[in-house]
């Protein structure tokens, strides 16, 4: 397993590399009116001493340089890019990782159900359709007026702010949500290894109990830290960006399963299994659902690029800035993520090195999600590891 | 039980008539038989061709009934009410706070989408099409490709959407521009990736095989083998680009960051940003923009899921 996940990496690492040369050449051939432009007749002087007169080719390479040290280089206004990339990454990071678990937690029982149906035209699939084809920005309004008139305007009010009071004492949001997103990694890694473990184990009963005991005591983590009331005002904070995030996420795994799905009806297993006197919903759980849950996974994997999208769409959405939804005539909501530092430092006032290090960011929590999805693919099937080391 | 046996004849005597189809018709009005059969994809090329005669209906709406000066989408003004005006019959989805009619609009943005999905679906394909048969045929030039692809792996398309369009005045987004672009950047990442799994395998298949020992070249192992083989699951992709463009270039619109003045999304931004002065968010125009742009791209995504049974059905050169 290290062997395969360390190969992994590196051809991971190869491609990242890629990708962040590819991004700093096209937003510094296509940005238009760099940053110095800002500052007319002195242009010239704030080009020189910022470096950006010299040829594109030896800033990459000076910027690759900082990049392989950890760094991110400084931004225009001095400031390291890396400081106001950790001050909001954590909330893309936990914005993603609950509105991901949502969306399989959903997707896969109702991908089952209706893929194992196979009619083209269920409610299911038509539904998850729409939920994956939504405009995301229309959903986020639609989302914060449904929340306003279920909950009313107070609970509302105190849905989308942090109590301060709470807040005033460290430890502060940023550290809580890495223990959140920390939390849910340990917690799910032990869940796959007991999942592996649980196929030789013979005591079925003993394992079995781990599945419920992992969360249990990943909450106790969190409770003995003291952690836990902060925990549930943020995730109240959150919860909105998730819904519209999960919403979308649960239609693209649910047609992503479905097709996975299709055909397993009438596959000569599942009337082997029929045969042998099994219920509908055990053969679709254990016998269809399991042999097909590989594909699924290979092209969840391929769809990342689209959540990876839906994240940087949604985000924006739902933070106050350019379209801002105003249904009380003030900031609705101020969800500070990612995608706000690339539209409002990186574009709006030009910083670029700011918005190459969000996109950088970015590409290095994919580079994460994908190496999570290899673990989980080789302990679902040890096939995966022995045919990459032939090849 | 009986019901199980009944379900499998069925399928099985569908799969017949399919077959039928390819061996009577050739391979291409075959497959497209073969697509119609498909409710979810008829579905979704009803809704687009909803919005195919929409986006022709505007010319011939101005030339009968509606008079240029109230009705035009940029600059139209109705002088007898009052605007924003609710839903009424000369303003079916009502006017905007400048006094402009939504419908006319949202007709005018019908193009621009259309254009945008229909170039973005071309140029994925194309791109996932000759990466994928390069990958499979040519082992140097596929290493370069593969590494690109595992980089385009990491993009996330709007944000990169973004930048190319990055000024508000440089006016170069316009909706093929961006169509193209994004095709590129869909086909290139998780296009690839898919149209590789499908690619390689293909070049050890035994037909293939017959093919080089009689002296077939590369290219045309290519074309007349790999291209056909894997244009189905191309043609999936290409629809699910067009959907993923529609949704994108509404959300630059939205932003009002794209070439394209009469965008659904800049709908959507303006009813937006003018509901101070308007007294209230004008829910009839944000739904009708918000419900085009979903159900376009819904449109595209049916075909899509029907295209997919269709390219899971291999044609009959490829069986047994």
């Amino acid at each position: 397993m290290t062997g395969f996940l360390l190969r992994r990496l590196v051809s991971g690492l190869a491609g990242l590399i890629v990708f962040a040369s590819i991004m700093f050449l096209v937003s510094d051939w296509l940005v238009p009116g760099d940053f110095a432009s800002i500052f007319g007749s002195g242009a010239a002087e704030v080009r020189e001493a910022l470096g950006l007169n010299r040829p594109v080719w030896v800033r990459w390479w000076e910027w690759m340089g900082q990049l392989a040290t950890g760094s991110l280089g400084s931004s225009f206004t001095g400031a390291p890019v890396i400081d106001s990339v950790m001050s909001v990454l954590p909330w893309s990071v936990t914005l993603f990782a609950l509105a991901i678990t949502v969306g399989i937690a959903i997707g896969i029982p109702l991908g089952r159900r209706a893929g194992f149906r196979d009619r083209p035209l269920s409610p299911t699939l038509v539904a998850a359709a729409t939920a994956s084809s939504v405009f995301p920005p229309w959903l986020a309004l639609l989302i914060i007026n449904l929340a306003l008139t279920v909950v009313g305007f107070e609970s509302y009010d105190r849905l989308r702010k942090l109590d301060e009071v709470m807040w005033d004492t460290p430890p502060f949001p940023n550290t809580v949500l890495w223990l959140v997103v920390g939390g849910m990694l340990v917690g799910g890694l032990l869940l796959v290894a007991v999942a592996r473990a649980s196929r030789l184990g013979r005591k079925l009963w003993l394992v079995r109990s781990f599945w419920l005991l992992i969360p249990a005591a990943t909450l106790g983590v969190w409770a003995s830290m003291g952690i836990l009331p902060r925990i549930v005002d943020l995730l109240g904070f959150i919860s909105l960006p998730v819904l519209a995030l999960g919403t979308t996420a649960a239609g693209e795994v649910i047609l992503v399963v479905a097709a996975a799905m299709a055909g397993s009806s009438t596959a000569p297993y599942t009337q082997a299994a029929r045969a042998k006197g099994l219920s509908t919903a055990m053969i679709r759980r254990r016998h269809a659902g399991r042999a097909t849950l590989l594909p699924a996974i290979s092209r969840l994997a391929a769809g990342l690029p689209y959540a990876l999208g839906g994240l940087v769409i949604i985000e924006s959405a739902f933070s106050g800035g350019i379209g801002v939804f105003n249904p009380l005539g003030a900031r609705s909501f101020d969800f500070v993520g990612l995608s706000s530092i690339i539209f409002f430092q990186g574009f709006q006032q030009r910083d670029t090195p700011i918005a190459i290090g969000a996109l950088v960011a970015i590409g290095v929590l994919a580079l994460i999600v994908r190496l999570i999805v290899d673990v989980v693919h080789v302990a679902l099937d040890p096939r995966v590891e022995a045919e990459s080391g032939v090849g | 039980m009986w019901s199980t046996w009944r379900s499998i004849r069925a399928w099985r005597r569908s799969r017949e008539l399919a077959r039928d189809k390819f061996q009577r018709r050739g391979w291409l009005r075959g497959w497209l038989g073969v697509v119609l059969a498909q409710p979810a994809s008829r579905l979704g090329l009803g809704l687009i061709m909803i919005f195919v005669l929409g986006a022709i209906a505007q010319p011939i709406l101005f030339a009968t009934i509606w008079p240029r000066h109230i009705y035009d989408p940029r600059a139209g003004f109705d002088l007898e009410t009052i605007h924003p005006a609710p839903m009424t019959w000369s303003h079916p989805l009502g006017t905007d706070a400048f006094g402009k009619d939504a419908l006319s609009m949202l007709l005018a943005g019908t193009a621009p989408s259309l254009i945008a999905a229909f170039a973005a679906a071309l140029s994925a394909a194309s791109v996932a099409l000759a990466m994928a048969s390069v990958v499979a045929s040519y082992r140097r030039v596929g290493r370069v490709l593969n590494v690109i692809t595992d980089g385009a792996l990491f993009i996330p398309i709007p944000a990169v959407m973004l930048i190319l369009g990055a000024d508000p005045r440089a006016d170069r987004l316009t909706p093929l521009v961006f169509g193209l672009a994004f095709g590129v950047l869909t086909g290139a990442s998780s296009g690839a990736v898919v149209l590789r799994s499908q690619a390689l395998p293909l070049m050890k298949a035994e037909y293939v095989d017959a093919a080089r020992v009689a002296g077939a070249s590369r290219r045309q192992i290519i074309f007349r083998h790999m291209v056909p083989a894997l244009l189905p699951l191309a043609g999936v992709y290409a629809v699910l680009g067009a959907g993923g463009a529609i949704v994108t270039q509404g959300f630059l619109a939205w932003l009002a960051y794209t070439a394209a003045k009469s965008d659904w999304g800049t709908l959507i931004y303006w009813a937006l940003t003018t509901q101070l002065f308007a007294g209230g968010l004008q829910w009839n125009i944000i739904i009708a923009a918000g419900l085009a742009i979903s159900l376009l791209t819904l449109g595209f995504f049916l075909l899509a899921s029907g295209l997919r049974r269709a390219a899971e059905t291999p044609p009959v050169s490829l069986r047994e």
